[in-house]
């Protein structure tokens, strides 16, 4: 069992006796891993500062709790993903306008190139704005855990222990949650394909 | 028996032996199901690695001053006590306080007077009239035991 990194247990009791610079100097270590799960699980809006800011204040309020004999980094990534699964559930009936903003022919190319092999289109390598939208549109309605384990493995490529670790199952479970995500995926990118979804969504 | 588009997982994740993998390639090759659903994935998963967000310089130090100025709040330290340690303490205080209460409600310091008032009660209940009951203080009953006691 892996323990907390010295460096964060010396943040981490400076925090606690009071010294809000050790508290500053935690964040900045873990903020870019937080901010990215923030980010590719919630896509890119206004609010991801303001969930950056609640995840970390959450972790400071419950700094007391954490024990110091396990590493900080999959304690704050769990918060961060528990947040995420929060904010994904509450916002359950909110819809992206993306097909609404595309023409018909716009969405079959995008879409074509989502599912061609080889090289990737450069706007797909790129994550130029619609791509990123399509991505998005296909992640959306996807269960909230599975959506967070997908991201956890398939974008940031973290092994499977630390997946379970962030998301508080085991390993079995995680593989579960990303297996399932990905049939998932597919069975929802073929809907758009075939143009069944997009209609359902003018149609909404 | 595992159909071969079962191991998709497995091989995405790096998980099968050579011999698996070289066979799932093979597969690979005929299934277009299985090589549109990498395709998907690894499109998906290249488009989303792009951040183009970019984070704020000072977050970290907005964060830890707004963290410890809500500590400072009232809420923040009433919050503090209901922690389950404090919480705990304070209610079986309460708890036992209530159970004193409880098992010596009728309880009253004991004098001269009390006992008086005691039998005064006794001798009403059996319609005894005396000059006892005038007496209203404790000084009154002492008085009236010094006169008894001069009397007799």
């Amino acid at each position: 069992m892996s323990t907390t990194d010295s460096a964060d247990s010396i943040l981490i009791e400076n925090t606690l006796a009071g010294d809000e610079g050790a508290f500053a100097e935690l964040v900045k270590r873990y903020q870019c891993a937080v901010w990215a799960v923030v980010h590719r699980t919630l896509g890119n809006t206004p609010d991801n500062e303001d969930a950056v800011q609640e995840v970390f204040l959450r972790a400071y309020t419950a700094l007391h709790k954490f024990d110091l004999k396990y590493p900080f980094g999959p304690w704050i990534m769990r918060i961060a993903t528990n947040y995420c699964i929060d904010q994904l559930r509450r916002k359950k009936g909110r819809r992206t306008q993306l097909w609404s903003e595309l023409n018909e022919a716009e969405q079959e190319r995008l879409l074509a190139d989502m599912s061609r092999e080889g090289n990737p289109e450069p706007g797909i390598a790129e994550g130029t704005a619609d791509y990123v939208k399509v991505a998005q549109a296909l992640l959306e309605g996807l269960n909230p855990k599975y959506r967070v384990a997908f991201i956890l493995r398939e974008v940031e490529e973290r092994p499977y222990e630390d997946v379970a670790r962030c998301l508080g199952t085991s390993e079995v479970a995680a593989r579960v949650r990303v297996s399932r995500a990905r049939a998932e995926l597919q069975k929802k990118f073929r809907a758009y394909l075939s143009g069944q979804k997009r209609k359902e969504r003018k149609v909404q | 028996m595992t159909k071969p588009c079962d191991l998709f997982d497995s091989y995405r994740d790096g998980d099968l032996s050579g011999v698996e993998t070289a066979r799932f390639d093979a597969h690979l090759a005929a299934c277009p199901d299985c090589r549109g659903k990498m395709a998907l994935l690894d499109n998906l998963a290249l488009i989303l690695k792009q951040d183009p967000a970019v984070l704020p310089a000072d977050l970290s130090v907005r964060i830890a001053k707004k963290a410890f100025q809500r500590n400072e709040t009232w809420d923040a330290i009433v919050l503090s006590w209901l922690r389950p340690g404090p919480a705990f303490a304070a209610l079986l205080l309460v708890g036992l306080l209530f159970s004193t209460l409880w098992i010596i409600p009728n309880y009253q310091p004991t004098n001269a007077f009390s006992e008086y008032e005691k039998l005064l009660g006794e001798a009403n209940a059996v319609n005894i009239d005396s000059s006892i009951s005038q007496i209203q203080s404790e000084a009154e009953l002492v008085v009236w035991l010094e006169q008894e006691a001069k009397s007799q």
